[in-house]
């Protein structure tokens, strides 16, 4: 192939390289998870926000860390409680008495990576305060409009048990999450390297950044170029369509899930230096990206169906652009 | 016993099955519609040459279209041979009095003709036979084969029943439908590993299955033997008279009851109204508003049908909750065997269905080619057709030799398929499927070396002959 579209493929090999050593970077603290790793490059190149969700004990908190460590970025962090005000995020004015006015003190919401630990153990109205920093990229105070700082990512954990106590996210705070990873239990042999590796210091503070704002804005740039065609296109709208008439789905996916799983199959595609869209992208993105956007109705939910064999079914029924 | 033993069994089994309800089938066309002058044995021997001449000439190293005019070449000849006996059993072949009166007869319109017959069923059992050939031999298969010989059956039996007729020979036939189809079931689900008759109480099953072959066989050919019509008339008189006996009580008790109360006066009805006078008749336009018989007619058929629907879609929608609820039950219970029944009955009508639509979806497409053609030819350069050309090939070879694309499955995901089907050429599938996808999804324009050589590639590959999925 001597005429390739040499743009997308310079991109998408400049995507590659800084993805693998992000990948390598991470995975000195969080060892064998590289898939769910390259879901939060996957959330960052797309400007998006990911929700990990898991058991206790298994690394979502320590993999944000590691995250936000490996970007040479602003760092804040948010422990949900029940008594966590939304002024307590986004910030406050105060009344200073030296100068005799009023002043701003900003929230942890204005840093470039913000980990938003325990989401659901957060009341109703202090989870609907995120809403506008996650789509628009900005915090209303005291009438006052403040831009966040690019490049903006919150990350999200919770846990799916003990729920006794917590605030299920209303769909609408669900759907502005690009998509939700899940880390799952090591093998015996991760389990064992992760007790060698952090026996006499934890790896975390060592860990050294790997790219700054500046590359990071530049990669999500580039990440746009990537060349989807028409048919694929049309292959995400189809499966995203499909979540609407599903026998058990109660309520399917928006358009802003079709968007994000466009994005995220264009930064899937970056990651693995290809300067096209390939349908095994979308598919290998589905679940994470529209599994916590659907509302499965409760018959269904009675049966023990997941979300994620609805859209193993879903996938394993819509056709695949070939002619 | 081997694997070939094993298909040959299973090949006769669903062959024997199907013959069953195509003989039943070809004796009521033959006493309905052509009195007897169907040569049914001459027709039925189309099912089982096209299936011997279908395994010969697969041997062939031809490609597909060569194959399949060979293969209705010789339908062609032995159709000649049945045409002639038909219409000249003693006289001289080469005399073309024979073939013209045949000829004739195809070609009539008035009515259907023996000769219209003869032509359509001998196609229709030809393509039986081929099927037969390329049918996979396992468990849901053979349910499959069983639950469409059951219903057509059943069908035959009801137009029976309906025009009165007397066909020779149902019993035995429906009793040997059973044997067969029993047979093959229980060989393919033995084969796959996954019935009673692998298991450690083998000896046990396979006499406990022996026994109720058996039993069905006695027990049919005594019911076939004892119930005759006066019988059945002496048993429906013995229940008449039980139940005009309990009729008969129950009035009784019922009019006893009845006598304990004291009786009213009988009340005194008032004079009924004269009938009022018919009324004048209208003018003459009034008729045109009348309906006409037939419309009157249609419309009740019409309402008969949608009532018809309604019904069938209630008992459809209660039977299938019924079911469902019974699935989740058996899936709630541990150490239950439950089959997955992958040839049910629905399933295969909703295939039939999906087969027909796509079938007419390649019709027009066939149809409108040259415009679509021509639209196509603007906005996709020839490398790149000829890439998805010879994509496409890989895929119609594959799945001739048995091992067809999912529409759900992306390139890659079938390469993973295709490699594991044959992994010596895997590196060749690998190859073309890699450049497929950069032209497809990529939109790439491929030189002309690559082409060549995806070209010399696709010609090593389409000359491998891969061995049949039942024989590896």
């Amino acid at each position: 192939m001597d005429q390739e579209k040499g743009t997308e493929t310079q991109a998408a090999k400049r995507i590659k390289g800084k993805a693998d050593s992000f990948r390598a970077n991470v995975s000195t603290v969080m060892i064998g998870k590289e898939s769910t790793i390259d879901l939060i490059f996957i959330t960052l190149l797309c400007e998006g926000h990911v929700l990990i969700e898991d058991i206790p004990g298994v690394g979502k908190t320590l993999l944000a860390k590691a995250t936000s460590r490996s970007l040479d970025c602003t760092f804040k962090r948010i422990q949900c409680t029940p008594d966590l005000l939304p002024s307590d995020v986004v910030g406050t004015q105060f009344f200073n008495q030296k100068s005799s006015d009023f002043e701003f003190r900003p929230g942890p919401i204005l840093a470039n990576i913000v980990l938003v630990d325990e989401i659901n153990r957060a009341m109703p109205r202090t989870q609907s305060c995120m809403l506008e920093s996650m789509q628009e990229q900005q915090v209303t105070v005291d009438l006052k409009t403040l831009p966040l700082p690019r490049p903006f990512m919150l990350m999200a954990t919770q846990n799916p048990i003990e729920l006794e106590g917590t605030f299920p996210l209303p769909e609408a705070q669900l759907d502005r999450f690009l998509l939700k990873a899940r880390i799952g239990y090591p093998t015996l042999e991760e389990e064992a390297a992760v007790l060698s590796r952090f026996q006499i210091a934890n790896p975390l503070d060592r860990l050294q950044s790997v790219m700054g704002t500046a590359e990071i804005l530049e990669l999500q740039a580039l990440c746009r170029r990537i060349f989807i065609e028409d048919s694929v296109r049309d292959y995400i709208v189809a499966v995203n369509s499909s979540t609407r008439s599903h026998k058990d789905i109660k309520l399917g996916t928006s358009t802003r899930c079709a968007l994000a799983l466009q994005s995220a199959s264009q930064a899937m595609a970056g990651i693995q230096g290809r300067g096209y869209v390939l349908p095994d992208d979308v598919k290998a993105l589905a679940a994470p990206v529209l599994s916590h956007r659907i509302i499965m109705k409760t018959e269904a939910r009675l049966r023990g169906r997941t979300e994620e064999e609805v859209i193993e079914e879903i996938l394993s029924s819509v056709p695949v652009p070939m002619e | 016993m081997n694997q070939s033993r094993q298909r040959d069994i299973l090949f006769l089994a669903i062959a024997g099955a199907e013959a069953c309800w195509i003989y039943t089938a070809l004796l009521l066309l033959d006493v309905k519609a052509t009195e007897g002058d169907l040569p049914i044995l001459g027709l039925l021997s189309f099912y089982p040459l096209a299936f011997v001449m279908g395994k010969a000439i697969r041997r062939l190293s031809w490609g597909n279209i060569r194959l399949f005019v060979l293969n209705w070449a010789l339908w062609f000849v032995w159709f000649l041979a049945l045409a002639k006996h038909y219409a000249a059993p003693f006289g001289n072949p080469l005399e073309p009095t024979w073939l013209q009166s045949f000829v004739t007869g195809i070609l009539q319109v008035s009515s259907v003709s023996c000769q219209q017959l003869i032509l359509v069923c001998s196609i229709f059992l030809w393509w039986l036979g081929g099927r037969l050939l390329r049918l996979r031999l396992d468990f849901s298969t053979s349910l499959t084969e069983f639950q469409f010989g059951v219903a057509i059956l059943l069908i035959l039996f009801f137009f029976e029943s309906m025009w009165d007729l007397d066909l020779p020979g149902l019993v035995p036939t429906t009793m040997a439908f059973f044997v067969f189809s029993f047979a093959g079931t229980a060989i393919t689900h033995a084969r796959e590993g996954a019935g009673w008759l692998s298991g450690p109480f083998r000896s046990r099953w396979m006499s406990l299955l022996i026994f109720t072959i058996l039993f069905t066989l006695v027990g049919g050919m005594i019911i076939g033997t004892l119930v005759r019509p006066d019988i059945l008339k002496l048993i429906l008189s013995v229940l008449t008279m039980v139940w005009n006996f309990f009729w008969d009580l129950i009035f009784r008790i019922v009019s006893f009851l009845a006598n304990l109360f004291p009786r009213d006066e009988p009340a005194s009805f008032p004079a009924m109204p004269a009938m009022p006078a018919p009324p004048p008749e209208g003018p003459s336009w009034v008729k045109l508003l009348r309906m006409p018989e037939w419309v009157r007619r249609v419309g009740s058929i019409v309402m008969v049908v949608i009532w018809m629907i309604l019904i069938l879609a209630a008992i459809w929608s209660v039977s299938s909750q019924i079911i469902h609820w019974l699935r989740q039950r058996l899936d709630s219970m541990s150490e239950v065997e439950v089959e997955p029944m992958s040839g049910a009955f629905l399933d295969d009508l909703l295939h039939l269905f999906k087969g027909l639509l796509l079938l007419a979806t390649r019709f027009f497409r066939f149809v409108f080619r040259p415009f679509r053609h021509e639209r196509k030819m603007k906005t996709v350069s020839p490398e790149i057709s000829s890439i998805r050309t010879i994509y496409r090939r890989m895929l119609d070879w594959a799945a001739s030799a048995g091992c067809p694309r999912n529409a759900a499955q992306t390139p890659h995901e079938y390469l993973k398929v295709l490699v594991q089907w044959i992994p010596e050429v895997g590196q060749e599938f690998a190859v073309i499927t890699n450049h497929y996808a950069l032209v497809r999804y990529g939109g790439c324009l491929p030189s002309h070396d690559t082409l060549d050589q995806i070209k010399m590639i696709w010609e090593k590959l389409r000359q491998f002959k891969p061995a049949l999925p039942g024989k590896k």
